[in-house]
């Protein structure tokens, strides 16, 4: 067998698995980007919700804020969970698969007044009452 | 009999390159995905609750069981109320009131137990002010010193610590005293644990 024949099926064989490589790596960043992007939205909510909890928390006034929440991150439905004292957390999950998107932790929540968790969500109130210094948080559903 | 082993030899320096190939396949493949993943990692940014520990802190010595210490308010620090603040904390640990939460205050969703804070004034001239004997506040748990006794020895605070932000606000010192009042600065340095 000749040194070139060698050579010849080396970049055959190659070739082929770098096609596969090729066509691997063109799925690959989508599937993450995808995945990616419906976490960063949804951490990027959860951030703006923890925004408006503290500006409510450090507030000396009575304070009160709505905030649309988005039926839809992609191809997720989402689900808000909302822990009051002690554990002050606020979750985002996919209604679909349970799975987590987002996580953040709160100010001291002194209530939390929840719909179903089947319910989509159509807005969340932050409260503070200034004289009984009570922060509070609604989960709107929609009608 | 010579074409057998001629075929056996072909067929072994095919597995030979198709075992090459592959190994520089996976190899290619492990790269690829490093750099991806590599790429995929953002930098650690710090945590944008920080922003609000003046307000935190203030709002923490409003709720505050001990009387009289609230001793900072919008832009103005009263010289009187942070003397009794001083006396109160002394070389101890600042911060429940910087970071956490004191009292019934709600505080911004920080875990005090992860972070260490110093608490210093600086006049005009950059040096820090005495109050009671004390030019710096708080206490660094990871150095088991406190920020006093660490600045004295003019080393990092945070050598110690994951991560540092130093923050400074301006305020108007308050001495009750109109010929005295001036302006300086407030300054914070957080280490994160």
């Amino acid at each position: 067998m000749k040194k070139s024949q060698i050579s010849f099926e080396f970049m055959a064989l190659f070739t082929v698995l770098f096609f596969i490589f090729i066509a691997l790596a063109s799925f690959f960043p989508t599937s993450i980007d995808r995945t990616s992007s419906t976490k960063g939205i949804a951490q990027t909510l959860a951030n703006e919700i923890k925004v408006k909890a503290i500006t409510a928390s450090l507030s000396s006034s009575d304070f009160i804020i709505e905030i649309e929440i988005p039926k839809r991150i992609n191809n997720a439905k989402m689900r808000l969970e909302i822990y009051a004292w002690p554990e002050n957390l606020l979750l985002i999950k996919d209604m679909n698969n349970g799975e987590q998107l987002a996580k953040a932790f709160l100010p001291k929540i002194d209530s939390v007044i929840l719909p179903s968790p089947s319910i989509s969500i159509k807005k969340l109130i932050i409260r503070k009452d200034s004289v009984n210094n009570n922060l509070s948080v609604e989960i709107v559903p929609e009608t | 009999m010579k074409l057998k082993i001629r075929s056996m030899k072909k067929a072994q320096v095919i597995t030979f390159d198709f075992s090459t190939s592959l190994i520089v396949f996976i190899l290619f493949m492990a790269v690829f995905i490093g750099i991806f993943i590599l790429s995929q990692a953002a930098e650690k940014k710090q945590e944008f609750e920080l922003e609000y520990v003046f307000a935190n802190l203030e709002n923490n010595l409003r709720f505050s069981p001990n009387p009289g210490i609230d001793f900072f308010s919008d832009y103005r620090v009263d010289k009187a109320k942070l003397t009794t603040f001083v006396s109160l904390i002394g070389a101890g640990s600042i911060d429940d009131y910087v970071i956490g939460t004191v009292g019934n205050a709600h505080g911004i969703g920080l875990n005090p137990s992860g972070y260490s804070t110093c608490l210093y004034f600086t006049d005009n001239n950059g040096s820090r002010i005495n109050i009671n004997g004390i030019t710096a506040l708080g206490y660094l748990n990871k150095r088991g010193a406190s920020c006093e006794d660490v600045f004295s020895t003019s080393t990092d605070p945070c050598e110690e610590y994951e991560n540092a932000l130093a923050i400074f606000k301006p305020v108007l010192f308050d001495e009750n005293d109109v010929y005295n009042n001036r302006i300086i600065q407030m300054n914070l340095v957080i280490c994160k644990k």
